[in-house]
Parts: structure tokens; sequence; C-alpha cells
């Protein structure tokens, strides 16, 4: 009996730590590069995944290159064959931590930094951002933004089209996570 | 008078570039509906690809319209879950199988967008029940 009570307090602590992660397969990821007075460059992915252990803080997210969607077809051809190359880089990740994240803290919306390492067209780069988390009944929403530039992931653009590219390009996240 | 037939012809082919330059910038969009499926299979010899060797069934059925078969796990807005671990976006002006055909076998034809390693589930977009 006793040996049973502290397995179940073992593993009441152990299903306590690891397992509070919330997640989400529908997650919107949009990017914009539009320069002023030429067609917008810009396009969503409305099929990401992002799961955040509540209990640690960490957050993951995966995009699927393919998922991003434009207006314009050739534009979307070429952002794939071109400078994302998704075939042979077919997903955009991030792997890192939401500073000082606790789960008794978002009631109300609450805005943190969160860090880690991005990975795009297969280069990974250390980015900081701010995040802002909050808790709506079941859900737990998460926003954030943050530039890029495509130099820093080996991707060129031709002289050709640089000037209807923006040098920065501006990377908006927004998932809506449910408990798994 | 031969002045006239040259410019004409030269107004001719300008318009007709016109037009083929437009067509192109502004060409359509892939309609995965309408495409001839470059592989049919069950939906559990697809997620086995995926499971034995990720990169070689994603080079395989990435970008690649399939039709797949199998059992109908969940809907969820406008996704659906076939065989627990194959994710589809249904296609916008497609309507959600209703939740009384959970379970039941299913044909989805649908794009490939590639495999999700976090959740371990192959992803597809605008995807259409047969």
């Amino acid at each position: 009996m006793k040996k049973l009570i502290v397995f179940l307090v073992f593993f009441g602590c152990v299903a306590q730590s690891f397992g509070q992660k919330y997640y989400t397969k529908t997650g919107t990821l949009d990017f914009e590069g539009s320069v002023e007075a030429f067609e917008p460059v810009k396009a969503s992915n409305k099929t990401t995944t992002a799961i955040l252990d509540v209990s640690s803080g960490k957050l993951a997210v995966l995009g699927l290159v393919k998922g991003f969607r434009f207006r314009n077809a050739l534009m979307e051809e070429h952002f794939n064959e071109n400078y994302m190359e998704s075939d042979k880089y077919p997903k955009a990740t991030f792997n890192g931590i939401v500073n000082g994240f606790s789960i008794t803290d978002i009631d109300t919306q609450k805005e943190y930094t969160v860090e880690g390492d991005l990975t795009i067209h297969g280069k990974t780069k250390k980015v900081t951002a701010t995040i802002v988390i909050a808790k709506n009944g079941d859900t737990i929403d998460a926003t954030t933004n943050f530039s890029v530039s495509p130099e820093e992931f080996d991707i060129d653009i031709p002289s050709v089209v640089s000037e209807k590219i923006s040098d920065t390009i501006t990377i908006t996240a927004n998932f809506n996570l449910i408990k798994r | 008078m031969k002045n006239k037939k040259i410019l004409f012809g030269a107004l001719a082919v300008i318009i007709l570039a016109a037009i083929i330059g437009y067509n192109y910038i502004y060409q359509d969009h892939r309609d995965i509906q309408s495409e001839k499926p470059a592989f049919t299979i069950k939906a559990t010899d697809f997620i086995k690809d995926f499971q034995e060797n990720e990169t070689e069934a994603t080079t395989k059925y990435l970008n690649k319209t399939v039709q797949i078969e199998g059992t109908l796990s969940s809907v969820d807005g406008n996704t659906i879950v076939v065989e627990n671990v194959i994710f589809f976006a249904l296609s916008e002006n497609e309507t959600p199988p209703s939740l009384d055909q959970v379970d039941n076998v299913i044909q989805v034809k649908a794009r490939c967008i590639g495999y999700d390693n976090l959740l371990e589930e192959v992803k597809l977009d605008q995807a259409s029940v047969q």
C-alpha cells in the first residue's frame, strides 16, 4: 500500500512536470517584405505547429515552407524554388525558451522575451523577440513579431528584383495553443 | 501604306507580348482539386514511408498531389486528421465532413507540404474529400 502511494505521488509529480504542454497545428506565420509602390511581397502559413511546455517555458515552432501561400502564384513559385529552396530545406523551425515564463502569471496578458535558434534555409541564427502571452480559458494565446534579413540566412536576392523586396522581412507569429 | 502595315504589325506584336507577359506574371495557382494525383495510396502505407525514411519520403511526395484512403480520426474547423497522424488543411471552398463521418474510411486528395517531426504528422493542404 505504501509502495502504491509512493508510486502514485511519484507518477503524479512526473506527469505534472512533463505533461504540461500546450500546442497548435494551425498556428499562423505571416511574413512581409513589401516595398512601397511595388506589388506586396507577403505570404501566410496557416498550418504552423507550435508547442509550449508551460513548466519550463520551452517553445518549439515548425513551419513547412511549402505551406506559405502567396496571392501571386509566380511569386510563390519563386519563393519556393529560387529563394527558400524548399525542396532542399522544407522546414523553418524555432527552438527556444520564454524567459521567466509561468502559467500562473498569464491570466492577464503578459509580455516576455523569447530567445532561441531560428533555422531558415538550412541556416541557424540566434534570435530574441518580445512575445505576448495570455491565457483565455482553456487556450493560451501567444503573439510575437521580429525582423530578419534574407542575407542572414544565405538567401540571395538577385539585383533585378532586390529593389522590389525589402531588406528586412517582418515575421509575425500567432498561436492559439490548447492543452495536449 | 507600307509604313502603316509595319506600324500595325509592331503594335500587334507589342500587344501579344503584353498579354503573354501579363498571363505569365499573374498566372493562376495550381488547382489541386482538378489535378490527377501523382500517387494514390493507403494512409497506413503513406505514413509508413515517412516513419521509415523521412528524407526519402519527403523527396518522393513533397509538393505532389496525393490521393489518400484512410480512416477519418477527427474534424476540427477547416482541418481533418486521417489515421491519427495525417493532417489535412481543407481547401477554402471545401465543406468539412460531418462529425458522424469519424471512423469511416474516406478518400482525400491534397498537396503534401512535408513532415512535422514535432507532432510526428504528415501535413497536406488544399485538401478535398472525394
